[in-house]
């Protein structure tokens, strides 16, 4: 499904971590693997864009590894905004997915230097795959876990019925399908009170026919080939409805699908993607809405 | 691999690739104005309060607050990089050119016939000699710090980058102190020799050999990864804050002057914004004059017309003091830079297609031979 990840690795210390949880990428179908590491430059930190072609010559050697483990790897290093290089390689290698950490951070120090996360997440043509990294030591120096699992156990896709969820729901499907037969659990958000889920972008009625909604879509993927597929309602805030649906798959990679529409938008998605990468403990699997549906949707 | 240069074929958007601090630097500055007069009016005791530990004419709080904003500027000079000093000689020779030998003398003259001549009406004539001041020390450095993301923003090569600021900080290191006195002298401004020497001591020539070994010791024993990683991402907030409190605390003492001349900072503003264009135009014309090539141009012109706004406004207040015109002046520098500087940078990018073109493989190749 996923043949070329793009890994956007930090090589900090902490950040080196991700790299133990590419091997579990062959559980979305990925061959290839494009390393990347962006030396920062900003106002007032751009040090480190001298040492842009040691950190080639390091991404090289961990290239190196990689390829005794069975993947296809190029690898490059570049300075610059690292949003910015990680979408504008993406798109240049081709990726068909990102693979980022995501390290929980306290909330005023994340709006006040901006989250790389978000960006991406705003902007990404393709699938981004999160995994959040833990700190199991003291500050920033101290020692980091990514809480990867296998990638290859049950789905838990976050449906919202909106048109932006589509390609997440068509992803999902199509991994449940094609890489394993795996469960997929189905699980909607809606708030306390019959209004309206977060995630559904403040569309009233959801709520009601929720339940009906949920299992008509399950057995519509069941019927295109998708084979054990459950479905949870749950009411409240959407944060906890799914970290509880992933708690009770297990080991699972969670689905969610994404828009990027401007500021109320972002601040929306910013809520619950946050809410979700600092509590969970599997990966997050976020699909941008395709071009067509955002079209449609600014139109 | 690794990969100096990045894509000709994908489209940037100039502001949108800088980060959320650098890209609103005016509307943190305009805040920091707002902050610090509120402060020293309504809450006096403060600045006087700190206004008390001084010692050998250097306020202690001030002094720390300067030194968290230029000792990370410093530490990040990558001073092996002068090993490719010759590796691309038009590119330095405009930039050591333009920066030593043009730009303090037009700083001067553009401050001088705006705020002593033409802003006559406006400006009392003691309050027009210390803004002078102020824009002498904006132009006696070139920029250290933003120039990288100026570079980057116009796909520069970031090997030139590194080494035209480096050199330019040597040379700051013997060509500030007497460049100042000079124009100083030149318009009549007084200021003891001494003091001139303690601020290039305490400002440029101890953080700049702090940062040189501080560099040198933690990457040698920590590795790369861990400098920049670790170390100069827990100084990027240390920066930020030590500029913040600073103009907060500048501010505080410089109630009156704003109280009463609000229009001054738009004054003041207008020749520190004349002098960016003149000398971009100055070193981009001459790059394009000598078919330099453009990655290696438009750093060369960037960092003339970009100020090492952080060192100006210590020296401004080591010299003339927290309450002088000379430190508000400085400080227009730091509102104009970011709108200014991104308008030249967009100048730099549609007119990429006049200079000579170049390989992206080959930007680390020198320019000549």
């Amino acid at each position: 499904m996923f043949h070329h990840a793009l890994v956007a690795v930090d090589l900090s210390p902490a950040g080196q971590v991700l790299l133990g949880c590419v091997p579990q990428l062959r559980g979305l179908g990925v061959k290839r693997v494009t390393l990347l590491h962006v030396a920062p430059v900003d106002y007032p930190v751009a040090g480190a864009m001298a040492h842009v072609k040691e950190y080639g010559e390091i991404l090289n050697e961990l290239a190196g590894q990689m390829r005794d483990g069975g993947f296809e790897v190029t690898a490059e290093a570049r300075h610059g905004s690292p949003p910015g290089e990680i979408l504008r390689m993406a798109e240049e290698a081709g990726a068909s997915l990102i693979l980022l950490g995501s390290r929980s951070r306290n909330r005023l120090r994340e709006t006040f230097v901006g989250s790389v996360a978000l960006k991406i997440l705003e902007a990404s043509q393709v699938p981004v795959l999160f995994i959040r990294l833990e700190l199991v030591g003291q500050g920033d120096d101290g020692a980091v876990a990514a809480l990867c699992c296998p990638m290859d156990e049950a789905l838990v896709l976050a449906v919202d019925f909106s048109p932006a969820g589509e390609r997440a729901l068509a992803v999902a499907a199509e991994l449940s399908r094609h890489h394993g037969g795996r469960a997929l659990t189905l699980v909607h958000a809606a708030k306390a009170g019959g209004v309206t889920s977060e995630m559904s972008g403040g569309r009233p009625g959801v709520v009601g026919d929720g339940g009906e909604r949920l299992r008509k879509l399950a057995d519509r993927l069941r019927a295109e080939g998708t084979g054990t597929v459950h479905t949870q309602l749950e009411e409240g805030d959407p944060v906890d409805a799914i970290l509880k649906a992933v708690n009770r798959a297990g080991e699972s990679l969670l689905v969610m699908g994404t828009r990027g529409m401007g500021l109320l938008g972002r601040l929306a998605l910013g809520s619950v993607s946050r809410g979700v990468l600092g509590k969970v403990q599997v990966p997050v699997l976020m699909v941008p809405e395709d071009q067509a549906s955002r079209s449609r949707g600014k139109s | 691999m690794s990969r100096e240069t990045n894509s000709k074929e994908t489209p940037r958007s100039e502001a949108k690739d800088l980060g959320f601090f650098g890209r609103y630097l005016t509307v943190w500055v305009a805040l920091c104005i707002a902050a610090g007069v509120a402060l020293g009016q309504f809450l006096p005791v403060v600045p006087e309060t700190l206004s008390r530990f001084t010692v050998a004419q250097v306020n202690l709080p001030v002094a720390v607050l300067i030194w968290a904003m230029i000792f990370p500027m410093m530490v990040q000079i990558d001073f092996k990089s002068l090993l490719d000093v010759r590796k691309q000689p038009r590119g330095l020779t405009i930039t050591v050119v333009t920066n030593w030998l043009i730009k303090p003398f037009t700083m001067f003259f553009f401050a001088w016939l705006f705020l002593q001549v033409l802003f006559a009406p406006f400006i009392e004539a003691g309050l027009a000699r210390e803004y002078v001041a102020g824009a002498i020390l904006l132009g006696a450095a070139p920029c250290t710090a933003m120039v990288f993301v100026w570079s980057y923003l116009t796909r520069g090569d970031a090997a030139y980058t590194l080494v035209q600021v480096a050199l330019n900080d040597v040379i700051m290191l013997f060509a500030f102190a007497p460049i100042v006195l000079l124009l100083l002298g030149l318009g009549d401004i007084t200021v003891p020799y001494d003091t001139v020497l303690l601020s290039v001591a305490l400002y440029i020539v101890i953080p700049l050999l702090a940062g040189a070994g501080v560099r040198s010791l933690l990457i040698r024993s920590r590795g790369i990864a861990w400098f920049d990683g670790v170390f100069l991402k827990a100084l990027g907030p240390v920066t930020i804050v030590g500029l913040l409190l600073t103009l907060v605390l500048l501010f505080s003492f410089q109630g009156e002057v704003i109280l009463n001349n609000p229009l001054h900072i738009a004054l003041i503003a207008i020749p520190l914004t004349v002098q960016t264009f003149f000398i971009f135009s100055v070193a981009y014309g001459w790059a394009r004059l000598w078919k330099v090539k453009h990655s290696v141009a438009a750093p060369a012109a960037l960092i003339g017309a970009s100020n090492f706004f952080e060192l100006a406004v210590a020296a401004a207040i080591v010299l003339f003091g927290l309450n002088s015109g000379a430190a508000l002046a400085t400080v227009v520098g730091v509102l104009v830079e970011v709108p200014v500087m991104l308008f030249l940078v967009r100048i730099a990018n549609v007119t990429r297609e006049q200079f000579p073109g170049e390989d992206p493989g080959v930007a680390l190749q020198p320019e000549m031979t």
